[in-house]
């Protein structure tokens, strides 16, 4: 799914969240969005979810605007859990089949064993990490063609994010877009084809991964703090 | 309109047992007979009182279960799961009305049946008082007064609602803009009625009610129970456009 925006703006009451970003984002690749906190990208993951609204500019995803049409192709992990915990993993995962016409089951009851997650068990009784991961099985196991996942791997030990890495390889399907978006660039940076910096609600680079490394000589993650600091 | 399952499922878990036990307990009331002595009477009064708060409650706390509903789905975390579904905003607000209309529906059914159960004597005697001044006019004023409650009620609960779906509007403090709005919409409508009683019958009618013959007392809940409609309606209708409109996840 190719993403188009230009010079989109989002205000919350004084704060300027996104101001003037313009991109364009190929279908078919893995793409880093990487910033500090507060730069704008979860705010832009949520426009592309269709759960916000934009106040200027210009966003499509294939020449849509988001929409009811285009949740029914975009597979996203929001930043918190609203998942109802009194409700059993596999109650999700039938939930997700229901509405979901593009809900792999076969796919997400492979990665429920792999990530060793029971269905019977509640989600109160999950851990922080559990339930981080059943939320990626639900994501991952579907079929489509934007994956736009908010701060992945928040609050967990560094063993459940690479599990978490783990499951976005096995999950995602080869064709589609993946937009990831962390401030915890060492730990995503092997994955990813391509980057974006976000900086006060703007793109301050877009490139190819290994380019970036080649041109620089540096990691992502380092390339990032240099930026940053520029 | 499959979401609808899940909220109707939502509601009747709390709802259904708690209206089953309201009548259960209003006939139980009359287990002791109609003029019980001693412990029998201290049971009936026992029971009467209880009938009285589970109505309250059945009543009450289907306005609360519902507004918790559309709360939880749209203030709360569990937002991202709602809005993310490939579902249109239109069409998700009808999954919250149609079973809250039900349910609210429901509650003032369970009422009406344990009043029958609770006091079929005296119940019967004012209903005849009212039947005997003109039987036919008698008995179209009880359906207009059964109707106005039940407008009654959608007008509380829809102001509740809608005034949830102007509070998503804004950035920050939601559920207080939200219930400013709900108790703002409430009081524009009840000056509205206090207004249409006032040009019906004049001030009289604050002071004295019984002054006023059948006729007149349904003239005025015809004229009641019209307007409760065009404001169901009207709250109704806005809050859909003001939900459908859509609103910034937080």
């Amino acid at each position: 799914m190719k993403i188009q925006c230009k010079n989109l703006v989002k205000t919350y009451r004084q704060v300027r969240a996104l101001n003037g970003l313009t991109l364009e984002i190929p279908e078919g690749a893995i793409i880093g969005l990487l910033g500090k906190n507060g730069q704008g990208k979860s705010t832009f993951i949520k426009l592309l979810a269709g759960v916000a609204r934009w106040d200027e500019g210009e966003l499509t995803l294939d020449g849509q605007q988001p929409g009811t049409a285009t949740k029914a192709k975009v597979s996203w992990l929001p930043e918190v859990c609203g998942l109802d915990l009194s409700w059993s993993a596999g109650k999700v995962l039938r939930f997700w089949e229901e509405f979901f016409p593009d809900f792999n089951r076969e796919k997400a009851d492979a990665l429920m064993r792999q990530l060793h997650l029971d269905p019977g068990q509640k989600l109160r009784e999950m851990s922080k990490g559990m339930r981080e991961k059943l939320q990626l099985v639900l994501v991952m196991s579907r079929d489509a063609d934007l994956y736009l996942l908010d701060e992945p791997m928040s609050g967990v030990d560094p063993v459940t994010r690479d599990e978490i890495l783990d499951t976005i390889l096995t999950g995602y399907r080869p064709g589609s877009t993946l937009l990831l978006s962390t401030h915890l660039i060492q730990d995503v940076e092997r994955i990813l084809d391509q980057v974006i910096f976000l900086d006060k609600g703007k793109a301050v680079l877009q490139e190819d991964a290994d380019a970036l490394r080649q041109r620089t000589g540096l990691s992502i993650s380092e390339a990032f703090k240099r930026s940053m600091q520029a | 309109m499959k979401r609808m399952k899940y909220e109707l499922i939502y509601l009747a878990k709390p709802l259904l047992p708690l209206y089953l036990a309201t009548l259960a307990v209003a006939a139980l009331h009359r287990l002791p007979g109609s003029e019980p002595t001693g412990w029998m009477q201290l049971l009936q009064g026992g029971l009467g009182i209880l009938t009285t708060i589970l109505g309250a409650a059945s009543l009450l706390l289907t306005l609360l279960a519902s507004w918790n509903s559309f709360y939880r789905n749209n203030f709360k975390p569990e937002a991202t799961v709602l809005h993310s579904l490939p579902v249109s905003r239109g069409t998700l607000w009808l999954t919250f009305v149609l079973p809250g209309l039900l349910f609210v529906t429901l509650s003032l059914l369970t009422v009406l049946a344990a009043m029958l159960l609770w006091t079929p004597n005296s119940l019967a005697v004012s209903l005849r008082l009212i039947l005997d001044q003109n039987p036919d006019s008698g008995f179209h004023l009880i359906e207009l007064i059964a109707a106005g409650a039940w407008l009654q009620m959608m007008v509380y609960w829809l102001c509740g609602m809608t005034g949830m779906a102007l509070g998503l509007q804004q950035h920050g403090a939601r559920l207080g803009w939200s219930v400013l709005a709900g108790i703002g919409l409430y009081l524009v409508i009840m000056l509205l009625m206090v207004g249409l009683i006032i040009l019906q019958t004049g001030p009289a009618f604050f002071g004295d009610e019984s002054a006023l013959s059948v006729m007149q007392l349904q003239q005025l809940f015809r004229s009641i129970a019209g307007a409760y409609v065009l404001a169901d309606l009207v709250l109704l209708v806005l809050g859909q456009i003001l939900y459908a409109r859509g609103f910034d996840l937080e």
